[in-house]
């Protein structure tokens, strides 16, 4: 191949991937999720409900959880194999939840509804990836999957 | 045929201050830079952090001081020097020139207050790190708009269409700078008022921040050129299809400006995550393919590695490339991601101190000679870096988190421990080989001209 077929090549491969980037905004990035407002009160006493702080152990279903500079709250303890949905709210600032390699931005008032399968066994990683303070990288939520 | 090696034209003694001016101005920020980082040490000794005049604040105020000199403003400084030898000769040229390099050294002064004042929020969001007092952000300001004059004279250059490639090159790095200044401003203009600063700090610096990856990339891809050259007597690839790998990065930068608007929110996960994908699709590669030809012609021979030309080049691209193969295996936010950009990046560093050593000091008449400290100040940095990164990887791979210090690590393996053990030991060698280079650079930039260059 000579040079000048290459620099065609490179040229090309770069206009397709540049029209690849510009067309594909969204991705398989961000974790499926239903959203709906809320006062803070009334997730305060669904949340009450299950159980607001320290470790707490909950059945399949909803499920409730706070984030908050720079922490998730509560602990959660989820039975293996269990279908849950995670109610997510955030009572300050913009956070976001990683869970696996997908994530869903956390806006103060709107409740973000995320469907999540316990594994077997472990642990299931939430932490914040919408940089949020000199905490950020501490924001890290326990959810251990326990028999 | 293949254009002769580049030399760049002999500067009049204009060119020559402002180029002096430039390569002070980068070498000088890394000099405070490596200050800062003394005192970020001090600050948080036991018994000697009583004695400084400075609040508890002030390590982060340090710290993102610390990152926007010796990154931030050493690339943008750099390629403000490397901006006079490719510009087009004539008097606007040459007063958008000193214009652009006195503005660019009032808005290091400027931001600096902060952190010496100990005042404003610090803010330790990616890319370019701020500290939330008005008098930062007015310093970045002028800095950037400096800087820009400088870049606003290479677009006359483009227009010319240069077949040398450093020219063309180094053209290119002024229209990507150029984008990223746009998406820095188009952001700022986009994100509501009353936004919490984090997250204002993070999306304005967010999109410009990506396309200054390119930037950096940019800069080393003309250093691999210009050093292959007079290493080798060869480029590293045929000129056409280096100027083709140079225009790929410039067009991914020229149209990261329209994501602001096909791109959603400013402020929404869409947006975020498209200009995470830049990387992975608009910046692989150019750098592979000059990389490959920088690769072949090192293989080729002869190896010196007493050249600082030769270790720039096979440093650089030994760093670079684990660094950005490293970029493949990211955990969300564990320490393989500075172990990938502190790889890349040291790459870029060390082909840019070879643009000095090599190029820039003998143009200003200021040989760095042939004693064992050049060749000593690389092999410390390129294997620190190294060394530095595959600690980072270890460490994050067993779930250390990012970004984290003492007890918020969870050091709770003897693997973990090991791991960041053998990032300290890295940190220690290439902060050794930085102040050598610093040290070497200033001297010369310093003192008295040694030789004319006519």
């Amino acid at each position: 191949m000579n040079s000048r077929m290459a620099a065609t090549l490179v040229l090309l491969a770069s206009l397709i991937l540049l029209a690849g980037w510009l067309a594909g905004r969204t991705g398989s990035d961000i974790l499926p999720s239903t959203a709906y407002r809320v006062e803070g009160s009334d997730f305060g006493a669904r949340l009450a409900a299950q159980g607001a702080s320290g470790v707490v152990r909950v059945p399949p279903g909803d499920v409730y959880m706070t984030a908050r500079r720079w922490e998730f709250s509560p602990a959660l303890e989820l039975a293996p194999g269990g279908a849950y949905r995670l109610h997510l709210l955030s009572e300050d600032v913009v956070h976001s939840a990683a869970i696996g390699d997908a994530e869903v931005l956390l806006e103060p008032g709107t409740v973000r509804v995320v469907s999540l399968t316990a594994p077997p066994s472990g642990r299931v990683r939430i932490q914040c990836a919408e940089y949020c303070g000199l905490g950020h990288t501490k924001m890290i939520g326990s959810i251990e999957v326990v028999p | 045929m293949w254009p002769h090696p580049w030399m760049p034209e002999p500067l009049s003694p204009g060119r020559r201050a402002e180029l002096r001016g430039w390569a002070l101005l980068a070498v000088g920020s890394l000099a405070v830079a490596g200050a800062l980082a003394l005192l970020l040490g001090l600050s948080r000794t036991p018994k000697v952090q009583d004695w400084l005049p400075w609040g508890p604040h002030f390590f982060y105020r340090a710290l993102v001081t610390h990152v926007t000199l010796s990154l931030t403003v050493w690339f943008l400084a750099g390629l403000g020097a490397l901006s006079v030898l490719a510009a087009t000769a004539g008097a606007w040229a040459d007063r958008l020139g000193r214009l652009g390099l006195g503005l660019g050294s009032l808005g290091v002064v400027i931001l600096l207050i902060p952190a010496l004042a100990d005042q404003g929020e610090p803010s330790l969001n990616n890319y370019v790190p701020v500290v939330s007092h008005p008098l930062f952000y007015v310093g970045l300001g002028i800095h950037a708009l400096g800087v820009a004059l400088a870049c606003l004279r290479l677009l006359p250059v483009l227009l010319a269409r240069p077949r040398q490639p450093v020219v063309f090159g180094i053209a290119c790095g002024g229209v990507v700078t150029l984008a990223a200044l746009a998406c820095f401003g188009i952001a700022w203009v986009l994100i509501p008022a009353g936004t919490d600063p984090d997250l204002f700090n993070e999306r304005v610096f967010w999109g410009g921040g990506h396309v200054l990856q390119l930037l950096n990339t940019l800069i080393l891809m003309v250093a691999w050129q210009i050093l292959c050259e007079r290493e080798f007597g060869a480029p590293p690839v045929a000129p056409v299809l280096a100027n083709a790998c140079f225009a790929a990065l410039a067009l991914f930068a020229l149209a990261s400006p329209l994501i602001y608007v096909l791109g959603g929110d400013v402020l929404g996960l869409a947006h975020r995550q498209i200009f995470t994908r830049l990387l992975w699709v608009g910046l692989p590669l150019p750098p592979l393919v000059l990389g490959l030809g920088t690769a072949l012609q090192l293989a080729r021979g002869p190896r010196d590695w007493r050249s600082p030309a030769f270790l720039a080049l096979a440093l650089s691209l030994v760093v670079f490339g684990i660094g950005g193969f490293a970029g493949f295996f990211l955990g969300v936010a564990d320490t393989r991601t500075p172990s990938h950009y502190h790889a890349v990046i040291g790459g870029v560093q060390l082909g840019l101190m070879g643009l000095v050593l090599v190029v820039i000091l003998p143009l200003l008449g200021r040989e760095a000679g042939k004693g064992r400290a050049v060749p000593l100040q690389f092999h410390l940095y390129g294997w620190g870096q190294l060394v530095h990164a595959l600690g980072f990887f270890l460490a994050g791979a067993a779930g250390v988190p990012r970004k984290t210090t003492g007890i918020d690590q969870g050091l709770d393996t003897l693997w973990k421990k090991v791991s960041m053990g053998v990032v300290g030991m890295g940190t220690g060698l290439a902060v050794l080989g930085g102040i050598i280079f610093v040290w070497m650079a200033l001297v010369r930039l310093l003192g008295r001209q040694e030789t004319r260059n006519e």
